[in-house]
C-alpha cells in the first residue's frame, strides 16, 4: 500500500513537472508580464522557489527552465507556476553561479505562443537562511494582532518570535540582532508592559530604560559587534497626517539624542556630540569593527511647522569599547545642507566596505516618504551612489545586510503604494545593486490578500529559538532591571 | 429514544374538557414533544430579541468580517476553538439582514435549551426540570447583549452540551470514559476553552455516581490540561484564562464581565441539581402541575428581573443612530433625535445627518445642542468612536482624517475587520487616486457574502480618474482636497475644514461645520471673522438661519449691519419678540416660554445653554 502511494505521488509530481512537447505556433517578441517580476533578478542559490503568475489570461501555459543541458518544464495550475522545492533546489545547485533561462509558452484560442525567454541570475553567495520582521497593519496608532516573526527563506515557513497576545496585547517594535545572531536580540514592548526585552540565548532580561536624564525610553537600536553595547536613540516622536499628500503620514521628532547602553553595567553612556540640545541625533549604527558609531543629525527646528525643512546629515564618531570613550568631534559623511536631502537608517555591511542609507527630501522617518531611495557609501573612497537597480518610484526604506555582505533586504511600498513588502537585492563587490526580487511566497496572490505590512526586516543566520511564552512571562511578571544614566557622562 | 423536551409541561395543563385519549395522542406525538416547546422558546426569544435588540445585531455585524477565502479560514481553523470561531463569524455575517440577528441568536439559544433539557433528561429521566434547562439559555442570553462577546462562545457551549449528551447516553462506564477521552481533545480544538467545562462536567457526573474506576475520569481533565498547557507554552494562546476559561470568547483586549461565567456555572449546577432532584418528581398529577407551574413562574420571574440587568439598553439608541447613518436614513436619524439629548455621540450623529441634508447651519439649534463636542467627539482610541469620527470627517470633506480614522477602526475591530470602514477606505483611496490599494480592498470585500455586489459596483472607478471626477460623491470630495498640503491637527480642525471649504465652495458642509462649531462653543469672535471673510463669496453667498441669528447677537445695536448680512425680516421680527419676552421678565427669564417660542433659535442656546 505504501509503495502504491509513493508511486502515485511520483506519478503526480512527474505529471506536474514533465516536459511538455509543445510546438509553438508563433513567437511573441517580448518578455512575458509576470508577477512577481523576477525577470533579470539576481537570486541566492538557497532561496525558496520563486513561484510566479502570468498577468495576462491564457488557456494553458508552461514555463520551460533551461540551465546548461538541463531542461525542465512546469505547467501552470491554479493561475500560477508552482515549483516543487526539491527540483528547484537541484536546479539552483546545478546553475549557481550562472543563469537560468525561462521561456513561457501559452495557449490561447487553440494556438501556442512563445514569449522571449527571460533570465534569472543565480549568485554564488548564499543568503542568510532567515529574516525577522514585524507584521502590523500600516496604520496610524491602533493595532490588533501583531508580532515579530521569522521566515525561513529556503522554504516558505514563517513562525512567530513573539506575538502581542503573549504581552497583554501591547505593541512591540524595534527588534534588533547582534551581527545577525539569532540567539542575541532585543525588542521593545510599549504600553502597560513598557520595557525592553533582551534575549541572550536562554537568558531573558527585562529592562526599564527611561532615566531622569533621557527624554524617553530607548528607541532605535544598533548592536555593537562585540555584543556588550547597544547604541540607541531616545526620541520625542510625534505623528501627523497630510491633508493631501501621497506620503499620508509624517513621523517627526521634536527632540532626539543618541546614547549607548552597556549591557554588563546596565548603564547608559553618551557624549556631547550625541546629546546636544540644539541638534537632533538619531538612528545610530555601529561599524562592524566596533570602533565607529554612525548617526543622523539635524539642527533643531520648529516642528511640526517646519517639517519639510528638517534635513538630517550623516555623521560618525569614534568609540572605544574598552574605555567606553567617544571621540571629541563627529565627522560628517553626508552634509544635508549642501546636498539638500536628508539621510536615515545608516547600516554598515558586515565586511565594513559599504554603508547603506535611505535618502529622502526631508525628515527622518523615510518609510512614509515616496521619494525615499537606498544609497550607498564606499567607506574606503567616500563615494556616494544610489542603489539604482534596487530603487523604485515608491518608498524604499528600512534595510539590513546579510552576514556575508552580499545581500540586502529592504522594505518597499512599490506593490500597492501602502503595504510594505520585502525585497532582496544583491550587492556585488563594487557595491552595485542588482534588480531586487520580492521575497517569494508559495501562493502568488499572498501579498495582495495580506493586510499587514512588513517592518524592520533583519537577516539572521539561523532560527530564533521559539520561546514566546517565556518572553511573555518575563515581560509580564519580571520586575526588570532599571537602567541608569552614567554619572561620568559629560553632557549639557 | 429519549426525545427533546420529553414529558413537556403542557401535558400537565391540558384542558379538562378534551378526552384523555386525544390528549395522550397529541402530547405523546414526537412532533409535539420535539417541535412545539422548541418553537415556543424560539419564538419568544426571536420576538424579544428583535423587539429590543434589532439594532444591536446590525451593530455587531459591523465589527466582524467573514471572508470566503482560503487563507482567512486556514488561519483560524487550526487554532484551539478555531472551528467554533469560524462558525460564529460565519453566522454574524448574516446579521446585516433584517431579523437575521434575532432569528439566528434565538436558534442558537433554543438549541442550547434543547440540549440542556436533554442533559437533564439523562440525569433525571423522571423529572421535568424546566427551570434548570432554561438556566443556560438565560445565562448565554446575557452575553449576547454584549457587543464584545463572540458568538464563538455560544457555538462552543453548544458543542460542549452536545458532547455531554452523547457522553451521558452511554450506559457502560468504560465506553463512556473512552468516548470522553476521545471527545475532549477534539472539543478543545473545535470549541476551545469549553473543553475544560466539559471535563469538569464529566468529572462531576462520575463523582456523583461513583462507578468502579471513576477516578479515571481525571484522564479527561488531564487531557484538557495538557492541551491548554501546550497551547499556552507553545504561544498559541495568550494565557491560561484563554485556554481554560470563557475569556476566550470575549474581546481579547478587554476584561470579560462576570456574566460570561454564568453559563459555565449553570451547567454543573444543572447536572448537580438534576441529580439531587432525580427522584423528586411528584407522583400526583396535581402536584406535578403545581411543580411545573412554579418552575414556569420562576423562569418568568428570573427573566423579568435579570434581563434588564444585563441587557445593554443604554446603547440601543446609539446603535439605532449608527444604523441609520450607515444606511443613510438621515430623516429617520433626525426624527430619532427629537427631544432631550444628553449624549454627545447622539449629537454627533444628529449634526452629521443635518449636514448630509445641507441644513446643519439652518436647523442645528432646533435640537438640544450641548456644545462643540456634539460636532466632533474627541477620539478615545476605540473602534466605535473611530468609526463615528470617520463618518463625521467624511461628511465634512476632511478626507485625510476620515481615512485615518477608518483605518484605526478597521484594525481595532473585534473580528477580522470592519466592512463599513473597508468601504470607506475604498472610497478615500479612490478619491486620492490610490487605485492599487483601493483594488486590494475591493478584492477583499469581493470575498464577502453581502458586500461583494458593492465592491463590483465600484470597480468602474479603478484607474479611471474621469469616472471618479464625474461621480457626485467621490468627485465632489476629490475636488475638495486641499491643493496646499499641510499636517492635519486634531486641535485645529477648523484649519483642515477651511482648506476644504476654500478648495471647493460647493461643499457647504465644511464651512457650516466650522461656523456651527463656533456658535456651539459661543466663540462669537471667531464666528465674526469667519463671516467677515467669507460672506458674499462663493463659500457663503447667503447666511443660513442660525448664522443670521448670530449676526444679530454680534451687532444687536447696529441694525445696518443686519441689512448688510441680509438678515431676513422674519429673523429680525422673531428677535424683537424674543427680546421683548426677555426684557419683560428681567431677572427671571421665562425658560419654558422661551423654549416653546424660541427653542429653535441660536439666541436661546446662547443665553440659556
Amino acid at each position: 500500500m505504501r509503495n502504491q502511494l509513493v508511486y502515485l505521488f511520483a506519478l503526480l509530481v512527474a505529471g506536474a513537472c514533465s516536459q511538455a512537447p509543445i510546438r509553438v505556433d508563433r513567437e511573441i517578441n517580448q518578455l512575458p508580464e509576470i508577477f512577481p517580476d523576477y525577470t533579470g533578478c539576481t537570486i541566492p542559490p538557497n532561496i525558496a522557489p520563486l513561484n510566479f503568475a502570468l498577468t495576462a489570461g491564457y488557456d494553458e501555459a508552461y514555463a520551460v527552465f533551461s540551465a546548461g543541458d538541463n531542461e525542465w518544464s512546469v505547467k501552470a495550475g491554479k493561475n500560477q507556476f508552482t515549483f516543487p522545492i526539491s527540483k528547484w533546489r537541484k536546479l539552483l545547485q546545478l546553475s549557481a553561479p550562472g543563469d537560468i533561462q525561462i521561456k513561457i509558452k501559452v495557449k490561447k484560442e487553440g494556438k501556442w505562443f512563445g514569449y522571449t525567454p527571460f533570465r534569472i541570475h543565480i549568485a554564488s553567495e548564499s543568503v542568510d537562511p532567515y529574516i525577522a520582521y514585524r507584521l502590523i497593519e500600516p496604520g496610524y496608532e491602533l493595532w490588533n494582532q501583531m508580532g515579530i516573526y521569522q521566515r525561513n527563506l529556503e522554504n516558505y515557513a514563517q513562525s512567530p518570535i513573539i506575538e502581542n497576545k503573549m504581552t497583554d496585547n501591547n505593541c512591540m517594535n524595534c527588534h534588533s540582532f547582534c551581527m545577525q545572531n539569532p540567539d542575541k536580540m532585543l525588542f521593545h514592548i510599549r504600553g502597560s508592559l513598557g520595557s525592553t526585552v533582551l534575549v541572550n540565548g536562554d537568558k531573558i532580561e527585562r529592562l526599564h530604560t527611561q532615566t531622569d536624564h533621557t527624554m524617553s525610553a530607548l528607541v532605535y537600536p544598533s548592536w555593537h559587534p562585540g555584543g556588550r553595547y547597544v547604541a540607541f536613540s531616545v526620541n520625542d516622536t510625534r505623528q501627523a497626517f497630510h491633508v493631501n499628500n501621497r506620503n499620508r503620514v509624517e513621523v517627526y521628532d521634536y527632540k532626539s539624542d543618541v546614547v549607548v547602553y552597556d549591557t554588563d553595567k546596565h548603564e547608559i553612556i553618551t557624549a556631547p556630540p550625541l546629546f546636544s540640545e540644539d541638534w537632533l541625533e538619531t538612528f545610530p549604527a555601529f561599524s562592524p569593527d566596533g570602533q565607529t558609531l554612525y548617526f543622523c543629525t539635524a539642527p533643531a527646528c520648529s516642528m511640526p511647522d517646519e517639517f519639510t525643512q528638517i534635513k538630517y546629515s550623516l555623521c560618525s564618531i569614534a568609540f572605544n569599547p574598552e574605555t567606553r570613550a567617544f571621540g571629541a568631534v563627529a565627522d560628517t559623511l553626508f552634509h544635508a545642507k549642501e546636498n539638500g536631502m536628508s539621510v536615515s537608517f545608516p547600516r554598515v555591511s558586515p565586511d565594513g566596505a559599504y554603508l547603506m542609507y535611505t535618502k529622502a527630501a526631508y525628515g527622518n522617518f523615510s518609510i512614509w516618504h515616496k521619494d525615499a531611495d537606498l544609497h550607498l557609501i564606499n567607506l574606503a573612497s567616500g563615494n556616494h551612489f544610489p542603489a539604482q537597480a534596487a530603487n523604485s518610484a515608491d518608498v524604499e526604506s528600512y534595510h539590513s545586510w546579510s552576514s556575508n555582505s552580499r545581500w540586502v533586504v529592504f522594505a518597499s511600498r512599490r506593490l500597492d503604494g501602502l503595504y510594505t513588502r520585502l525585497y532582496i537585492t544583491y550587492i556585488n563587490a563594487d557595491g552595485q545593486a542588482g534588480k531586487p526580487f520580492l521575497v517569494p511566497q508559495k501562493k502568488v496572490t499572498f501579498y495582495h490578500d495580506f493586510m499587514k505590512s512588513y517592518n524592520i526586516p533583519e537577516f539572521i543566520t539561523g532560527k530564533v529559538k521559539e520561546q514566546g511564552y517565556r518572553i511573555g512571562q518575563t515581560a509580564q511578571k519580571d520586575k526588570g532591571i532599571t537602567v541608569s544614566f552614567s554619572k561620568k557622562n559629560k553632557i549639557r | 429514544m429519549e426525545l427533546f423536551f420529553a414529558g413537556s409541561f403542557l401535558t400537565e395543563f391540558y384542558p379538562v374538557y378534551l378526552s384523555d385519549r386525544f390528549i395522550q395522542m397529541v402530547f405523546n406525538s414526537p412532533a409535539y414533544k420535539i417541535i412545539l416547546p422548541g418553537c415556543l422558546l424560539f419564538m419568544a426569544l426571536a420576538l424579544f430579541l428583535q423587539e429590543t435588540n434589532a439594532y444591536h445585531f446590525f451593530f455587531i455585524e459591523q465589527n466582524q468580517l467573514f471572508l470566503f477565502s482560503g487563507p482567512y479560514i486556514a488561519d483560524r481553523a487550526l487554532l484551539p476553538g478555531g472551528p467554533a470561531l469560524l462558525t460564529g463569524e460565519f453566522l454574524v455575517q448574516f446579521f446585516i439582514l433584517p431579523y437575521a440577528g434575532a432569528v439566528i441568536t434565538a436558534i442558537l439559544l433554543t438549541a442550547a435549551g434543547g440540549l440542556a433539557a436533554l442533559v437533564c433528561r439523562r440525569v433525571a429521566p423522571a423529572c421535568s426540570l424546566y427551570l434548570l434547562s432554561f438556566l443556560p439559555v438565560l445565562c448565554l442570553l446575557f452575553m449576547h447583549f454584549n457587543f464584545n462577546y463572540l458568538i464563538q462562545g455560544t457555538v462552543a457551549f453548544l458543542l460542549a452540551l452536545l458532547s455531554l449528551c452523547f457522553y451521558l447516553s452511554v450506559a457502560a462506564f468504560r465506553r463512556r470514559l473512552l468516548l470522553a477521552v476521545v471527545t475532549a481533545p477534539f472539543l478543545f480544538w473545535w470549541a476551545g476553552a469549553v473543553a475544560c467545562l466539559y471535563a469538569l462536567c464529566v468529572f462531576l457526573w462520575e463523582s456523583l455516581n461513583r462507578p468502579r474506576g471513576w477516578g479515571l475520569t481525571f484522564l479527561v481533565a488531564g487531557e484538557v490540561a495538557v492541551a491548554a498547557w501546550a497551547s499556552v507554552h507553545g504561544a498559541i494562546l495568550g494565557g491560561y484564562r484563554f485556554a481554560l476559561l470563557p475569556d476566550m470568547y470575549f474581546h481579547k483586549g478587554l476584561a470579560a464581565p462576570p456574566e460570561i461565567y454564568f453559563s459555565w456555572l449553570s451547567l454543573p449546577l444543572l447536572i448537580a441539581g438534576a441529580y439531587v432532584l432525580r427522584n423528586g418528581q411528584p407522583q400526583k398529577k396535581k402536584a406535578r402541575r403545581l411543580t411545573n407551574l412554579l418552575q414556569i413562574a420562576a423562569i418568568s420571574a428570573l427573566s423579568w428581573i435579570s434581563i434588564p440587568l444585563y441587557n445593554d439598553a443604554k446603547s440601543i439608541k446609539l446603535k439605532q443612530l449608527d444604523y441609520y447613518a450607515r444606511t443613510c436614513q438621515w430623516d429617520r436619524l433626525i426624527e430619532a433625535c427629537q427631544g432631550r439629548l444628553t449624549n454627545y455621540l447622539y449629537l454627533c450623529y444628529l449634526n452629521m445627518a443635518l449636514a448630509q441634508k445641507g441644513v446643519l447651519a439652518d436647523q442645528a439649534f432646533a435640537f438640544d445642542q450641548q456644545g462643540g463636542q456634539g460636532l466632533f467627539i474627541p477620539w478615545n482610541k476605540t473602534a466605535s468612536i473611530s468609526t463615528l469620527l470617520s463618518e463625521l470627517h467624511f461628511t465634512a470633506g476632511n478626507i485625510a482624517v476620515a481615512q485615518e480614522k477608518a483605518f484605526e477602526s478597521y484594525v481595532s475591530s473585534l473580528g477580522y475587520g470592519n466592512p463599513r470602514m473597508l468601504k470607506r477606505l475604498v472610497q478615500t483611496n479612490l478619491i486620492y487616486g490610490e487605485y492599487p490599494v483601493a483594488e486590494k480592498y475591493l478584492d477583499l470585500l469581493d470575498k464577502t457574502f453581502y458586500y461583494s455586489r458593492w465592491a463590483n459596483s465600484c470597480r468602474k472607478y479603478l484607474y479611471n480618474d474621469a469616472q471618479v471626477d464625474n461621480d457626485p460623491l467621490l468627485g465632489g470630495k476629490r475636488k475638495g482636497l486641499p491643493k496646499t498640503n499641510f499636517l492635519s491637527n486634531p486641535d485645529q480642525l477648523e484649519r483642515d475644514l477651511t482648506a476644504v471649504a476654500e478648495q471647493y465652495p460647493p461643499n457647504r458642509q465644511a464651512l457650516e461645520y466650522i461656523g456651527t462649531g463656533y456658535l456651539l462653543t459661543k466663540n462669537v469672535d471667531a464666528f465674526e471673522k469667519l463671516i467677515n471673510r467669507y460672506y458674499k463669496t462663493a463659500l457663503l453667498p447667503s447666511l443660513p438661519a442660525s448664522f443670521q441669528q448670530a449676526v444679530i447677537i454680534l451687532y444687536e445695536a447696529n441694525p445696518q449691519v443686519w441689512a448688510y448680512y441680509n438678515v431676513s425680516e422674519s429673523v429680525a421680527g422673531r428677535f424683537a419678540d424674543f427680546k421683548r419676552l426677555i426684557q419683560s421678565n428681567r431677572g427671571n427669564p421665562p425658560v419654558a416660554e422661551v423654549n416653546r417660542l424660541f427653542g429653535d433659535t441660536y439666541w436661546r442656546y446662547y443665553m440659556f445653554k
